[in-house]
């Protein structure tokens, strides 16, 4: 695999990512509020948060492996660039890393006690790292534009582009609509890692590690990417289930 | 079952190091070595995380020995205490080996990052010290806290018994406890069809009160 297949690797990667996480961002960042038919703001009761989070439930792990993937492109064949990234998004990518232990630990906590107040803290947890979470990742995309004008752009981006993806799919896993918002979300959620990746491609391609060490993990990759396509197939295929009573509700 | 032979395996790959480490470390390893601070640092972890390596090893073969017709709940109770006791630290434990294998090789090898090929100084990144010192108090006392968390909410749940663990269930009388409404009920198949039989007893305790029921398993 040369530098470009490398590149082509890592955004699909996390391409991947942003649409299975940015649900359950979504989702999170809308656990406490429902927008009603005419317009306004609903309060949604215990009930329904569990609902929504049994939505998104199945994609938090096989999601995060697409980041984690991600990162090991990206470190792995161009250092450079994670160089160039970090030291410039050394604030952001710590919120990032933050934000994303606490939502986490939102998630998989708030069910496991059953007291009103401990759920409570938890969802207003859950809710606020979601929004942290969604928002600083638009904005190391933006740091990778070099840019800071970039970065508040595609953090507010992000921010309310996930808000839309969490409902359409939580909508979906329910059968309250069909798969299209669904398809139109996921490409608004794909769009600004699309377009980073052809923005910062010229500085990504060139200086990576030697040609022989791509094709040497690139024959790596190539036999640990079926393995991971297939696993990733089944997630998906669990995801498009609607939910219903044979799931197991443990988010 | 899966700690015993994950402790097999990484003794076993641990020594198999050994091998490359002696030939990258030969003046550490020589008998007329003058051990620096950093080295005899590296020496103290690594023997630590050999003996524990071994004690997790050996109470791992206890302990599976003791499953063989629930010995372990027919033992008096001056001897079960301990050995539930050592069952609890083997979840601790391995991270503690794991880290002082890290912490060992990682001594050993400084100035180096990467032994022979790439320095440290090389590889530190621009950032002040004080940005870095705040990045890691932050991250090290996030993850401590949910570290902590996690442990009061495992101990909550392995005192709470296997009763109606809070570890997943059926949707209807997950969501039956959460306050749902009937509709949604229905949805997520309240008849108890497809439930378990347990979980079928349950639903029916705690149906027929409709909206007082609920507010209970709220509360519960």
């Amino acid at each position: 695999m040369n530098a470009e297949a490398w590149a082509v690797l890592l955004t699909v990667l996390v391409a991947g990512w942003v649409l299975l996480d940015g649900a359950v961002q979504g989702a999170g960042a809308t656990l406490l509020h429902e927008r009603d038919p005419d317009g306004g703001e609903r309060r949604r009761e215990p009930a329904q948060r569990r609902v929504v989070l049994a939505a998104v439930g199945p994609m938090l792990l096989p999601g995060e492996v697409w980041l984690v993937a991600a990162f090991g492109v990206l470190v792995g064949v161009f250092p450079h660039s994670e160089a160039d990234l970090l030291s410039a998004g050394y604030p952001v990518a710590l919120t990032l890393v933050g934000s994303w232990a606490l939502r986490d630990a939102g998630i998989w906590l708030r069910s496991r006690r059953r007291g009103r107040v401990w759920r409570d803290v938890w969802d207003v947890v859950l809710v606020v790292a979601s929004i942290v979470l969604a928002g600083s990742w638009g904005a190391l995309l933006g740091v990778a534009w070099g840019n800071g004008l970039a970065a508040l752009a595609l953090a507010i981006v992000a921010v309310v582009v996930t808000r839309l993806h969490g409902d359409a799919v939580v909508a979906w896993r329910l059968r309250r609509t069909g798969p299209l918002p669904v398809a139109v979300t996921s490409v608004m959620m794909v769009a600004p890692v699309v377009g980073t990746a052809i923005a910062a491609w010229p500085r990504l391609v060139a200086g990576g590690i030697s040609a022989e060490t791509m094709a040497t993990l690139g024959a790596v990759a190539l036999a640990v990417l079926p393995v991971v396509l297939a696993l990733q197939v089944v997630a998906w295929w669990l995801v498009s289930r609607p939910l219903d009573r044979r799931d197991t509700l443990f988010f | 079952m899966t700690g015993f032979l994950g402790v097999f395996l990484a003794i076993g790959f641990g020594y198999s190091q050994y091998a490359y480490i002696t030939r990258v470390d030969a003046d550490r390893f020589a008998d007329d070595a003058d051990p620096s601070a950093l080295g005899t640092l590296s020496l103290t972890a690594q023997g630590l995380m050999e003996t524990f390596a071994f004690l997790m090893f050996l109470g791992g073969i206890v302990l599976l020995l003791l499953l063989i017709g629930n010995a372990v709940f027919r033992m008096p109770r001056w001897l079960r205490v301990p050995v539930c006791w050592l069952a609890v630290l083997t979840v601790p434990i391995p991270f503690a080996v794991a880290l002082l294998g890290w912490l060992s090789r990682e001594l050993a090898r400084q100035p180096w990052v990467v032994q022979g090929v790439l320095r440290v100084d090389d590889v530190t990144s621009d950032q002040s010290a004080r940005t870095v010192l705040v990045s890691l108090v932050l991250l090290v006392g996030l993850m401590v806290t949910l570290a902590v968390l996690d442990w009061w909410v495992l101990g909550r749940l392995a005192r709470a018994g296997t009763d109606r663990l809070a570890l997943g269930a059926a949707p209807a009388d997950v969501l039956r406890d959460d306050g749902a409404s009937e509709d949604v009920l229905l949805r997520f198949g309240a008849d108890g069809a497809g439930a378990g039989a347990v979980r079928v007893a349950g639903a029916v305790a705690g149906a027929g009160d409709g909206p007082d029921g609920a507010a209970q398993g709220v509360a519960r």
